[in-house]
Order: C-alpha cells, then sequence, then structure tokens
C-alpha cells in the first residue's frame, strides 16, 4: 500500500486500484477523481473492494500517480498563496525522475486522464530537450545513432532554415 | 544510453535501423504535446537524432509557433510543405508586423485544405485580413483569434458543423458585422464556449435592416432553428419564445450578470430582476437549446464585462463577452446547444 491517507479532502470514502502487476493501492475519491478515467468508473459503479484494475499502470508509476492525486486532491480548492507554492515544490520534486519513470508517468497519466500530471511530464520532457544539442538529447533519452555522417549532414542541408542558430534579426518574428 | 562508438554505422548499411527508443515511441499525442512546446527550430531538429526520428515531426498534429521567436514567413512555408500527415492543430504567435499577409493567406488556404481543427492566430496589429479561405475550414472545432479582422463569408459559407469553441479577442468585423458573428454562431450547432472580447462590429447599422431578405441569403444555415431567429428578427413573439433573454438596452453598463436556471424555470438575477424574463422550460425542451439575445444600444461603444452562464438540464453553455463595441446597432443572437460533461460544469462554476 502506497496510498497517503492524510488529508482525505471532501469524501471520506477510499477508492482501490490494482496495478498491472497485481499491486494494490487505496486512495481518497477527491484524489480518485482527479483521473477522467477513474472518475468515470467511480461514477457507473464499478469502484468496489476488489479495485479498479489499471491494466497499463505498473506498480511503480501507480504508486506516484497516487501520491500525486492524493497531495492535489487535500490541496485543490481554496488554496492560499503559501499552500499553491507548497504545491508547485511539491511538483517540482515530484518529476525529479529519472526518463524511465519519466516515460510511465507521461504514459500512465495520458492514460488516466490525470491531466495536471500529464502536464507536469509533458513540460519536464521538453524542458530536458530544451537548448540541448543533438549529441546531448541523444545520451539524455538514450537514443542511438544510426545515421551515417554523410546522411546526418544530409539532413542537415535538408532542412538548413531549421539547423542555423543564428538567423538575422531583421526577418523574426 | 547512447554509447558513441556504435554510432557511427558502417557505409552502405542504410538498412540497418536501431530499434526506435522510448522517446519517439510516445502515443502519438503525448509526443505531439511535448514537441508543441519546443521551439520549431528544435522540433525539426529531432529528424537527425536516429532514423526513427528522421521523419516524425513531419507527421505531429500539430504545429504551434507561439515559442518560436524568430522564425521567418519562409519558415512557415518550409515547414507546410514538409509536412507528411494532415494538420489538427496551428497556432500562431506572429509579432512582427513586417510579415507578408499573402504568406499567410496562403498558410490559411493550406490550412483549411488539411483539415484543420484547431487554429489560433494572433496578430501585432489590427491590420491583418484574414483571407476568405478561413470559412472553408470545416473540420473546426476551435478558432481562437487575436487582433485581426475577420473576411467577409463567402456566400457559400454553411457553418462550422462542429465547432465548439470560439474565442475572438481585438476582432474587427467588417460589413455587416453583427450579421456575420451571429450567422456564425448561429451556423456552428456545436458551440458551447463562445468568448467575445474587444470585438468591434462594424457597419451593422439600422439602414441596413431593409436588406435582411438579401443577408439571410447570404448566410445560409444548417438549422431551421437558426433560420427562426433570423427570420423572426426583433419580432417581440421571437423573444417570448427565447428560453432566456438578456437585454442591456437601458443599461450603459453592465459589470457582471450571472444567472442560473432552477428548477422551476426562473432565472435568478438578484442585481438585474427585470432584465430577465420568466424562462420557458417547455420551449427550452422542445428547443434543446438556449438563446441569449443581447442588444448593444446605439452609441454604446463599451460593455464592460458580461459574463453569464447558463445551466439547465444537461446543457451547459459558457458565455463571456467583453468590451464588444459596434458602430451603431448589433444584435448578436447566441444560439449554445452543447452538452458539456459535470467536468466542465464545475470547472466553469
Amino acid at each position: 500500500m502506497a496510498a497517503a491517507t492524510d488529508d482525505a479532502g471532501d469524501s471520506n470514502e477510499m477508492i482501490r486500484v490494482v496495478s498491472s502487476d497485481g499491486e494494490h493501492f487505496e486512495m481518497p475519491e477527491a484524489a480518485a477523481n482527479l483521473s477522467l478515467v477513474l472518475r468515470h468508473m467511480i461514477e457507473d459503479d464499478c469502484a468496489d473492494a476488489a479495485g479498479i484494475p489499471l491494466a497499463v499502470v505498473a506498480a511503480k508509476p501507480l504508486a506516484k500517480i497516487v501520491d500525486y492525486c492524493t497531495k492535489h486532491a487535500a490541496k485543490s480548492s481554496g488554496l492560499t498563496i503559501e499552500e499553491a507554492e507548497e504545491l508547485k515544490r511539491f511538483d517540482a520534486e515530484f518529476i525529479e525522475v529519472d526518463t524511465d519513470m519519466l516515460y510511465d508517468l507521461l504514459v500512465a497519466a495520458d492514460f488516466m486522464g490525470v491531466e495536471g500530471l500529464s502536464k507536469l511530464a509533458v513540460q519536464r520532457t521538453a524542458d530536458l530537450i530544451k537548448g540541448k544539442t543533438p549529441e546531448q538529447n541523444r545520451e539524455t533519452f538514450g537514443i542511438v545513432n544510426d545515421f551515417t555522417p554523410e546522411e546526418e549532414e544530409e539532413i542537415c542541408k535538408e532542412n538548413e532554415w531549421a539547423f542555423q542558430i543564428t538567423k538575422p534579426p531583421s526577418r523574426l518574428c | 544510453m547512447a554509447d558513441s562508438p556504435r554510432r557511427r554505422m558502417p557505409q552502405g548499411t542504410a538498412a540497418a535501423e536501431s530499434p526506435p527508443d522510448a522517446l519517439v515511441s510516445l502515443p502519438l499525442d503525448v509526443l505531439d504535446n511535448i514537441l508543441s512546446r519546443l521551439h520549431i527550430y528544435e522540433v525539426v531538429r529531432t529528424s537527425v537524432l536516429s532514423r526513427a526520428w528522421r521523419r516524425r515531426w513531419e507527421a505531429l498534429p500539430s504545429v504551434d509557433l507561439a515559442r518560436s521567436h524568430g522564425i521567418s514567413a519562409s519558415d512557415v512555408d518550409a515547414l507546410l510543405l514538409r509536412r507528411s500527415a494532415p494538420l489538427r492543430t496551428f497556432r500562431l504567435v506572429a509579432r512582427d508586423s513586417t510579415w507578408f499577409v499573402d504568406a499567410l493567406d496562403d498558410w490559411l488556404l493550406y490550412l483549411s485544405r488539411n483539415g484543420v481543427q484547431a487554429l489560433d492566430l494572433s496578430f501585432p496589429e489590427l491590420y491583418f485580413r484574414l483571407h476568405s479561405s478561413l470559412f472553408s475550414c470545416r473540420e473546426l472545432t476551435s478558432l481562437v483569434l487575436n487582433c485581426c479582422r475577420l473576411p467577409p463569408a463567402p456566400s457559400e459559407f454553411a457553418g462550422f458543423p462542429n465547432l465548439k469553441t470560439l474565442r475572438l479577442k481585438d476582432v474587427d468585423v467588417p460589413k455587416h458585422g453583427g450579421k456575420v458573428l451571429a450567422a456564425l454562431i448561429a451556423a456552428s450547432p456545436l458551440l458551447g464556449d463562445l468568448e467575445l472580447m474587444a470585438v468591434k462590429l462594424i457597419g451593422d447599422g439600422p439602414h441596413e435592416e431593409g436588406q435582411s431578405a438579401e443577408s439571410d441569403n447570404e448566410y445560409p444555415r444548417t438549422s431551421p432553428d437558426a433560420q427562426a431567429i433570423f427570420m423572426g428578427r426583433e419580432s417581440e413573439s421571437l423573444l417570448n419564445e427565447c428560453s432566456a433573454i438578456m437585454d442591456t438596452s437601458t443599461e450603459d453598463t453592465v459589470d457582471e450578470v450571472g444567472t442560473q436556471t432552477t428548477g422551476n424555470g426562473l432565472s435568478n438575477d438578484v442585481a438585474h430582476p427585470r432584465r430577465w424574463q420568466r424562462l420557458d422550460i417547455e420551449s427550452v425542451a422542445q428547443l434543446e437549446e438556449i438563446e441569449v439575445t443581447i442588444k448593444l444600444k446605439e452609441q454604446l461603444h463599451q460593455m464592460n464585462y458580461i459574463s453569464w452562464m447558463i445551466q439547465r438540464q444537461g446543457f451547459v453553455a459558457k458565455i463571456k463577452l467583453e468590451a464588444v463595441s459596434t458602430s451603431s446597432i448589433a444584435t448578436a443572437r447566441i444560439i449554445c446547444r452543447h452538452q458539456i460533461s459535470e467536468h466542465s460544469v464545475r470547472r466553469f462554476l
């Protein structure tokens, strides 16, 4: 059980979910409602003691997602500035993960329809790519360069406009 | 980990493709969402990462140029030419007024022929007049325009059958502006989210009322209900049938009006009860739509802020108008017929 049970939000009811590898988790209903898929399941009375099965979400990312939803559900409305700041810090720490976990979160948040988490993970990935050379990006994301040097050069030439780092400012938009 | 020793393949092994990495294998929408947050140059530069990446960017559903500082019109030409898949979303924030409108016309034509669904255009100055191919974008679900002028609708314009969101800010609607806008709204049966801010409806004065029959022909509409709105313009009977009527003609400014229809069919507007009539739920049920009539008094150039929401049974419409001005009298009739999920309701509330 990885669910945080403090701050249950509006609803005291606990929702059980089951990861693809059979691990059970629990979170307050308000937290589960942050996931579009879970919310629809709850509305359709599919949330029972056996738990809602999530066929494509493994235990490791699911534990993270339960944490995320529980935290955000507890602090969803009427935030003070301090609470908003705290939530921001939580998000920043939360998403400091390796790329494997990042992929898992991207896919799982997309699948479960957790909008805030999707945004967070997507922005994190974009930030990792931003301002890097192709070689740096290959290293970060484990991409194997299977081009010959000639091919690589050819591609740069094909899309020359995008590979020129500096552009005359008169043509700026 | 990409290890450098392996990265140089011997020549002549063009078929030796490495298995796609995890990033490029993400669901298309997720990858699209990630790359939409980058400068377009960085998106195009992913083509050099590996064979799996080479043509990936060309097939992304979105072209988002909101973060692409420093691009030129020819860059946009080049990237649109390279595309290999239908373009779902196009977002442009033009910062330079020297951009040629011609180029923009070409892009809009391209987009209209490629089934663009979400169009979001922002310009630095008001004189950017959009090409009429805008009205050929039949697949549009979302249209967001900032600081530009709408072209006149071509006579064959039959509405945006899938349009759900329409947001206009600092937009001039010339020549029968009120009618153009009303026709656009009336011919978009799914419209559920309408936001008009600082929209100028030009040339919709009372002297043009006599031309209403012709104008009606100019803008064919998709639904018979919409037809009724136009045929019955200004008539009392139509007004009485309206499910909700808001008449601001006696007010110079309206700060904020919020209303919610209650179960018994009465509107709650504590501040200005006389401007709201009893809602006829029965006729609403028949029409399955909520209609709001806004009248702006002559010389009324600023409507400070009107935002209201109408909730009835499952039908919810979110409408927001801000600083809409007209050259004379404009009547915008708004039909919203869209079922929005409870989630959206909560968000709006």
